[in-house]
């Protein structure tokens, strides 16, 4: 009986599930002889399509630690400060003072709106920093305000906000346009604060050029005009709408075939034709170092000789040559787009530590065998890990080929998702593992804070005391003091060699021709604001 | 009872002829005996197997024969293609222009022998000028944007100007020191591909032994037992078989070292599931049958049976079958190489090194070519093989 039953009971669910396919069609009216409509002469929607790569993790400004989640913040929201051509302009700011110590920045607003239409007041500002530092917010880029030397801030009023810093802080200001730093209304971030409010069109309130019109999870992000921002007048794009195609070779395809307006990821293989034939294709530079961190707790990366000769054994030129995007070899941790008090580019001052071609190759190998392994006799395997990109993968295999052929010792190569990678990175469960960083201001601190003991950064576990105290000394030094303090702060990282700079990030893109006015600020941050589409 | 005696005329010879009669003509043929006759006249069959058996020399010899190894990178001579267009600087020089609009210094017959360094590289002016044995050598790359935004594919898009005067191609060459050409590292994608097909080979061989081994025995037991034991046994192959190969091996990464290990264990643990369904239904089916019943009866023990008289009775689905899976394993295993769970660089697979070559597609198909090529003949020469294993073996259509 329970048998029949059953049997019974299948028939009809299948039967029901065979009809669930057939829905309802509605019935098409029949219409004889559709009257003309006139033809209306619809307005030009200009709507600039991007590719942004991967999904973003968050585009929450509170929260954010990433490029592309930047790239998007910067044309939603804006800070006190905003970099335009080059220059530093006020933005929500009106206009402000700094007191003649360089201690105490106030801040006067303008009257901005907010994209549903309240004013931007200095409550917004308060609320949106106090909300960062807050450790149940777990912001990643929290310790960004102690690398600032904020000390204290409050809103004095509606419209005047006060910052006090610890010590002066020359790129203070600059960092007022770092999205870290920009406002977020709380009665938006309550409906989703763990960032959910922002990719969520009806929570999502900007003070920004453009508005979340759209999100579609893992397809695009379409942005729409903000009427309600304070120069909409110069703003000319209706639509931004910005796909999320991960696959570098299908964003090409799309770009050539006009279906996108810009892209910044594209095939190294196709770098060297794209430089030489299409003269949308553009490689600007860029504040980063890519470097590889060698995990000083392990054997025998704790010996520094083993780390110096396998820095010194890599052709860093050779590395550049085959990645084809113009990059430049990196021979110390700091990019060269710092300069120091007397406008010397910071990095150049500061010198070669390591070789930026294959010269050190006898060197390396005469540092192994005073290490102990001499023709890498005796070495242990040890493991590169990187995060799955064709990019990171082929340093690796660079590398690995070049320490198998000059020091004679093998490498395994290993690879992990972002996400599980930057876990294990962090926790220290590694032995040679692939980094970058892009500066978050034009000042060497943005490098060298990383690496100081216990830094969130640091996943050397190198720690040197007079290197911390170097860098706690020159954060109240005067600028002259402070930057030879930094100088030698170099000199101690670098002969730890716990790091070994690879070479110094390009930033490569394609805009067509059609589209003017855009912009990517100095640090690489696409900028839509005043762009136009012909 | 005088008829007793026997007449003499009834001792007549007997006709030699008449004896033939019972003599088996045909030569008496074992079961693998005739199979083999029968594949050999399947020729798609036979091209299939000599495809495997020449791969598998090659894969097993052919690194031996060659300068390089799968790991050797020579960064200068990288993605330089297996035909090569060159210019004949004087009688004894010779260069190859890569699509960097870099020259390359070849010999007339196609021996690759170093990058020439510029003495000049002008990126704004989009030329760069060579020194060659007291030549000028200027490559001029200026008409590249008007012939892309022109959009005519056979637009002029460069000059090879030798002391000033144009110079045309001069021979169209093989590539006689990379014969499938270099990748992005310079590294010789001949020998790559071969090691490639060793790993998909091994592939194949742990595939085979797992199903034959594992799938025909578990299915075969489930179906002869029968009753509660084949219950248990089937809802254990439906649990394994519920979970998606793909979180297998993502699971299996998290324990083992990602690499060929893990895939051969992933394999090893999930392919013999469909084989054992099939034999056991085919099992079901014949164990009910008359010759089972008689073997039954003379006392053979049920291993016996099982292996001298059901399996082989089955062999035809179990052939076509394994003929499905074999490739299918190969292409697994290319697939998970694929994207990027598979063999750990610098080892290549035929899915790692056609993962690498998709990134440069536009620019350097022929990366992609050779082991995509490889990866459809073998399975393409698995899949013809099984088939005539499948007519050959199968006992109901012995003549």
């Amino acid at each position: 009986m329970f048998k029949k039953n059953l049997a019974l009971l299948l028939v009809l669910v299948m039967v029901v599930a065979s009809f669930a396919g057939c829905a309802a069609k509605p019935a098409e009216p029949v219409t004889e002889g559709t009257p003309e409509t006139p033809v209306v002469e619809e307005p030009v929607v200009k709507n600039l399509t991007w590719n942004l790569g991967s999904e973003p993790l968050t585009i929450d400004p509170g929260l954010n630690a990433a490029s592309d989640g930047g790239d998007m913040i910067n044309n939603m929201f804006e800070g006190l400060m905003r970099e335009v051509n080059g220059e530093l302009q006020p933005a929500m700011a009106e206009s402000y003072t700094v007191s003649d110590d360089q201690i105490v920045y106030t801040f006067t607003l303008r009257d901005a709106l907010w994209s549903d239409g309240q004013p931007v007041t200095a409550n917004d500002f308060e609320y949106a920093w106090t909300r960062v530092l807050d450790p149940a917010t777990a912001s990643e880029y929290s310790w960004i305000f102690g690398e600032a030397n904020v000390d204290t801030f409050r809103a004095i009023d509606e419209k005047t906000f006060e910052v006090t810093l610890a010590a002066p802080t020359p790129y203070f200001l600059g960092l007022t346009g770092f999205y870290t730093f920009f406002p977020v209304r709380e009665d938006s971030v309550v409906q989703g604060p763990d960032g959910s409010w922002a990719i969520n069109p009806e929570a999502s309130i900007v003070n920004g050029p453009f508005y979340l019109s759209e999100y579609k999870t893992g397809d695009k992000i379409v942005l729409a005009k903000n009427e309600n921002y304070w120069q909409a007048d110069k703003v000319m794009l209706d639509t931004i709408e910005a796909f999320m195609i991960v696959d570098a070779t299908t964003a090409l395809t799309a770009y050539e075939t006009g279906e996108l307006d810009v892209i910044d990821n594209m095939p190294a293989e196709d770098m060297p034709r794209l430089m030489a034939e299409d003269d949308t294709f553009y490689i600007l530079p860029m504040d980063g170092v890519y470097y590889y961190s060698f995990n000083t707790t392990v054997e025998p990366l704790d010996n520094e000789l083993v780390r110096k000769a396998m820095s010194y054994a890599i052709d860093r030129t050779a590395i550049v040559d085959a990645m084809n995007g113009g990059q430049l070899p990196a021979v110390n941790m700091v990019s060269p787009a710092s300069r120091d008090a007397d406008g010397n580019v910071f990095s150049e001052k500061a010198g070669a530590y390591v070789p930026a071609d294959g010269s050190g190759v006898a060197e390396a190998q005469a540092l192994l065998a005073e290490a102990g392994y001499p023709n890498g006799e005796g070495f242990p395997v040890l493991e590169i890990l990187y995060n799955t990109s064709e990019g990171h993968k082929m340093v690796a295999e660079i590398i690995q080929e070049m320490w198998k052929t000059n020091l004679g010792i093998d490498i395994t190569l290993t690879n992990q998702e972002w996400a599980v990678f930057q876990t294990t990175r962090t926790n220290g469960e590694f032995q040679i593992a692939r980094e970058g960083w892009i500066g978050d201001y034009s000042d060497p601190m943005t490098y060298l804070g990383m690496f100081v003991t216990d830094g969130a950064m640091n996943h050397t576990a190198w720690s040197s005391p007079d290197y911390d105290a170097l860098l706690d000394a020159s954060k109240t030094a005067a600028p002259a003091d402070r930057f030879n303090m930094l100088y030698e702060a170099l000199d101690i990282l670098m002969a730890s060699n716990a790091l070994m700079p690879i070479y110094v990030y390009t930033d490569s893109l394609m805009v067509a021709n059609n589209v003017i006015g855009w912009e990517k600020t100095s640090r690489n941050v696409f900028w839509f604001g005043f762009a136009d589409l012909q | 009872m005088a008829d007793n005696k026997i007449s003499k005329d009834m001792w007549e010879r007997v006709d030699m002829s008449t004896l033939d009669k019972e003599v088996i003509s045909r030569p008496s043929l074992t079961y693998w005996q005739d199979a083999w006759r029968r594949l050999k006249k399947n020729h798609l069959s036979m091209i299939g197997l000599f495809f495997i058996f020449i791969l598998a020399l090659l894969a097993i010899l052919g690194p031996f024969f060659s300068n390089f190894t799968y790991s050797d990178q020579n960064l200068e001579l990288s993605n330089i293609p297996p035909t090569m267009e060159i210019y004949q600087i004087d009688e004894n020089n010779y260069v190859f222009m890569n699509k960097e609009y870099k020259l390359v210094d070849v010999t007339a017959d196609g021996h690759v022998n170093s990058r020439l360094k510029p003495v000049e590289d002008n990126m704004i002016g989009k030329y760069r000028s060579y020194e060659i044995a007291g030549n000028e050598v200027v490559v001029d790359y200026t008409f590249a944007i008007a012939a892309k935004n022109s959009g005519d594919p056979d637009a002029k898009k460069f000059e090879v100007q030798l002391n000033g005067t144009p110079i045309s191609v001069y021979d169209k060459v093989f590539n006689k020191t990379f014969w499938f050409g270099t990748d992005g590292l310079g590294r010789d994608l001949y020998i790559r591909v071969l090691f490639g097909a060793r790993i998909s080979l091994l592939i194949a061989l742990v595939a085979t032994l797992v199903n034959f081994f594992i799938g025909v025995l578990y299915g075969g037991v489930s179906g002869y037992a029968g009753g509660k034991i084949d219950n248990v046994m089937m809802r254990i192959v439906d649990v394994i078989a519920t979970v998606p190969l793909l979180l297998y091996v993502i699971l299996l990464m998290v324990i083992f070292e990602p690499g060929l290990k893990t895939i051969m264990i992933a394999i090893g643990t999930v392919y013999w599931v469909s084989m054992a369904r099939i034999v056991r239904g085919q099992i079901l089916s014949i164990k009910e049958q008359e010759f089972v019943l008689a073997a039954r009866t003379l006392g053979a023990s049920t291993w016996r049976i099982l292996v001298r008289h059901l399996i082989p009775n089955a062999m035809g689905p179990i052939i076509v079958s394994l003929a499905m899976m074999i490739p299918s394993a190969i292409f697994t295993e290319a697939f998970l190489s694929f994207i990027g769970l598979g063999v750990n660089a610098p080892q290549a697979s035929w899915g790692t090194l056609a993962n690498d070559a998709v990134a440069g597609l536009r620019s350097y198909p022929y990366q992609l070519f050779f082991p995509a090529t490889f990866i459809s003949i073998t399975v393409l020469a698995f899949n013809f093989l099984g088939d005539g294993l499948r007519d050959a073996l199968d006992p109901r259509l012995r003549k």
